[in-house]
């Protein structure tokens, strides 16, 4: 496979026939559209050092795949799917596959500003930090502070945060400001195994392991002062931003589903380039199963995350005696979900298509009837965290996302180096003193993940968002640097 | 057990994002115990896991690959709902049942999760079929497989 750099940012493996070896056998497999990826020459180097590329290109294979796959600027190996993948398929007899969404389905990020200024509170972050970590049950097997009834949970799956709003956790108007309003439409509970449920129901309200965190910022830099003003945040503002997905829940409804589509592209002879890719047909109503359930399990993530919002806002009030109320959602939005939207399918076709997106970010442009009326001049605003101690942004969706990338960006970091090199390479216990050193507060239920999770161990932030910005698929409008770090 | 031993153990490879094992035993069923402690390893940085309840595993499947992540996904889905964590697993050989599937059957010992003792260490999300490898030979078999986390 040849990658081309047909433009700046953009290289691209054209449309060809793979080689690929399934369960011994040497199989031919042939690419329906191109693979593309937007990167530079620092990223691009990254990128091709483990199987994105690869990835990609057996998506292109895939039954009605539309236009370009495409790897964004922090892709890594994943599964079947790279992270950072994004694919669009036919709403009539595409693919559907849950290794393009993930299994923490749902996985997001949340961004409150506080009205406060960094050195109001300079002195009472440590008490924040250690509140957040008391307050938000975090780590391995973590289990919420709610004890909800199994139909509740039922609710929660169909409802998302209305559920969770009812009971009393945030506010009416955060609704306005959560990508899908915190309800993703056409969920159904009753198509959830017993055994997700089981292992969901004990999570509500918990944050999980591994790149999950709860973090306390600065806006360090404005790029576009009418977007940040538009948004209340001026220099120096705190911010609070909440990474976590679906835990178990999402985890158990993949892995469920993945089985379900294993047995029955086994009964049917189908074989796809990748195990991890299986998939099944758009309009079908084993496509129609999946939907209905990665859609429950993004409504279980929605509330999961509002829940720690509340928390969250609860322990500022405690802290500083601030009001929750003055702790505004500026957006929330999902990183690894399946959307049906109507895009620009290239030779002035447009249309409905599934778009997969396995650690992308969606970037709706200015005027986009999904955009907060608030935010319809601007874009839909875009939050894409760093890893731990570098910094993250805050961006906003621009006209050339419709055209490039089916109106996604990238999502973070994006790992480069292996946790178990990680873990060999740095300690916990140094990664927290540097970190301090630098005045960032950090709080974690392991001290092995602070090493996993050591910033030398992602891809560099700032190169990953300038070249979405620099394709004109996001605009930034401020960069935050962590001053206090929860981790599971 | 000692993790190294080069007819029964397993180890952890270099992977990008994930955990990435290679297990390896006499028999398949030697390299799938071995499969579960590596599993263990990842979720917990204590190893002093005791045999206090002993569970007994029974998973059907249509192959071996799948087999083996159903069954290994099993512990997790233990591990959620019951807090038990396992470090003696012992798996009979794996037969075809009557309905025409393979069927594993694996009695396993441990305890109840407490954080004090086992120090958690990641969470594991899920098992995958990436790159999942089963090779069978005569006298060994060595199986790689990813754990999403």
């Amino acid at each position: 496979m040849i990658t081309q750099r047909i433009a700046d940012n953009i290289y691209e493996v054209s449309a060809d026939m793979k080689l690929v070896k399934v369960e011994e056998k040497i199989l031919k497999f042939q690419m329906k559209v191109p693979a593309r990826i937007y990167a530079n020459q620092y990223l691009m180097d990254r990128i091709q050092k483990d199987k994105s590329i690869d990835q990609i290109t057996n998506v292109a294979c895939l039954p009605g795949i539309r236009k370009h796959v495409i790897a964004m600027s922090d892709a890594h190996q994943g599964y079947g799917f790279c992270i950072g993948g994004v694919a669009a398929t036919d709403l009539d007899g595409g693919a559907i596959s849950p290794g393009g969404v993930g299994y923490d389905i749902n996985c997001g990020v949340r961004l409150l500003r506080t009205g406060l200024d960094f050195s109001d509170v300079t002195a009472q972050i440590p008490d924040l930090i250690e509140g957040l970590f008391q307050n938000i049950p975090s780590g391995l097997g973590s289990k919420g502070k709610l004890r909800i009834t199994p139909a509740d949970l039922n609710r929660i799956l169909d409802e998302g945060i209305n559920w969770a709003i009812d009971k009393g956790y945030g506010f009416n108007e955060d609704r306005e400001f959560c990508e899908d309003h915190g309800l993703t439409q056409g969920a159904d509970s009753s198509l959830v195994s017993k055994k997700a449920k089981d292992r969901g129901i004990r999570q509500l309200g918990s944050l999980g392991s591994g790149n999950h965190f709860i973090e306390i910022q600065r806006v360090e830099e404005i790029f576009d002062e009418q977007a940040a003003k538009l948004m209340g945040l001026q220099k120096n503002q705190v911010t609070l931003m909440i990474h976590t997905g679906s835990r178990a829940m999402g985890h158990q409804i993949c892995t469920d589903s993945l089985q379900e589509i294993d047995h029955l592209m086994h009964r049917n002879g189908i074989i796809a380039p990748d195990r991890e890719l299986g998939y099944v047909i758009s309009g079908t109503k084993e496509a129609d199963r999946y939907l209905a359930q990665m859609r429950a399990a993004a409504n279980f993530a929605w509330t999961n995350r509002h829940i720690i919002m509340h928390w969250a806002r609860e322990t500022f009030q405690s802290v500083l005696g601030l009001d929750p109320s003055e702790m505004k959602l500026i957006y929330g939005l999902a990183h690894n979900i399946l959307k049906q939207e109507e895009h620009d399918l290239g030779n002035g076709e447009r249309g409905m298509v599934n778009v997969h997106r396995k650690g992308a970010t969606r970037a709706f442009p200015p005027g986009h009837h999904d955009v907060p009326d608030k935010y319809k001049d601007i874009g839909q605003p875009v939050l894409i965290p760093g890893s731990m101690g570098t910094s993250s942004y805050l961006c906003v969706g621009q006209e050339k996302a419709m055209d490039l990338s089916f109106a996604s960006t990238a999502h973070g970091g994006g790992r480069e180096m292996s946790r178990s090199k990680a873990k060999r390479q740095f300690w916990g216990k140094q990664i927290k003193e540097e970190l301090g050193k630098r005045g960032i507060v950090v709080r974690a239920a392991s001290l092995k993940i602070l090493a996993e999770e050591a910033p030398l161990a992602y891809k560099n932030i700032d190169e990953v968002v300038g070249v979405s910005h620099n394709l004109g698929i996001i605009k930034k409008v401020v960069k935050l640097v962590p001053i206090g770090v929860t981790k599971g | 057990m000692d993790k190294n031993n080069p007819s029964s153990g397993y180890e952890f490879l270099n992977h990008p994002a994930d955990v990435w094992v290679h297990a390896w035993g006499k028999t398949l069923e030697e390299a799938i115990e071995n499969c579960v402690y590596s599993l263990m390893e990842t979720m917990f940085e204590g190893n002093i896991i005791e045999n206090k309840i002993t569970r007994d595993l029974i998973i059907e499947e249509n192959t071996k690959g799948s087999l083996l992540v159903a069954f290994l996904s099993e512990f997790l889905y233990i591990f959620d709902t019951e807090y038990l964590i396992f470090n003696h697993v012992k798996i009979d050989p794996i037969v075809k049942n009557s309905s025409g599937k393979l069927e594993i059957h694996a009695i396993c010992q441990g305890e109840v999760f407490d954080p004090l003792k086992h120090i958690p260490d990641i969470e594991v999300k899920a098992i995958t079929y990436s790159y999942l490898e089963i090779k069978e030979e005569k006298k060994r078999t060595a199986i790689k497989i990813v754990y999403d986390i």
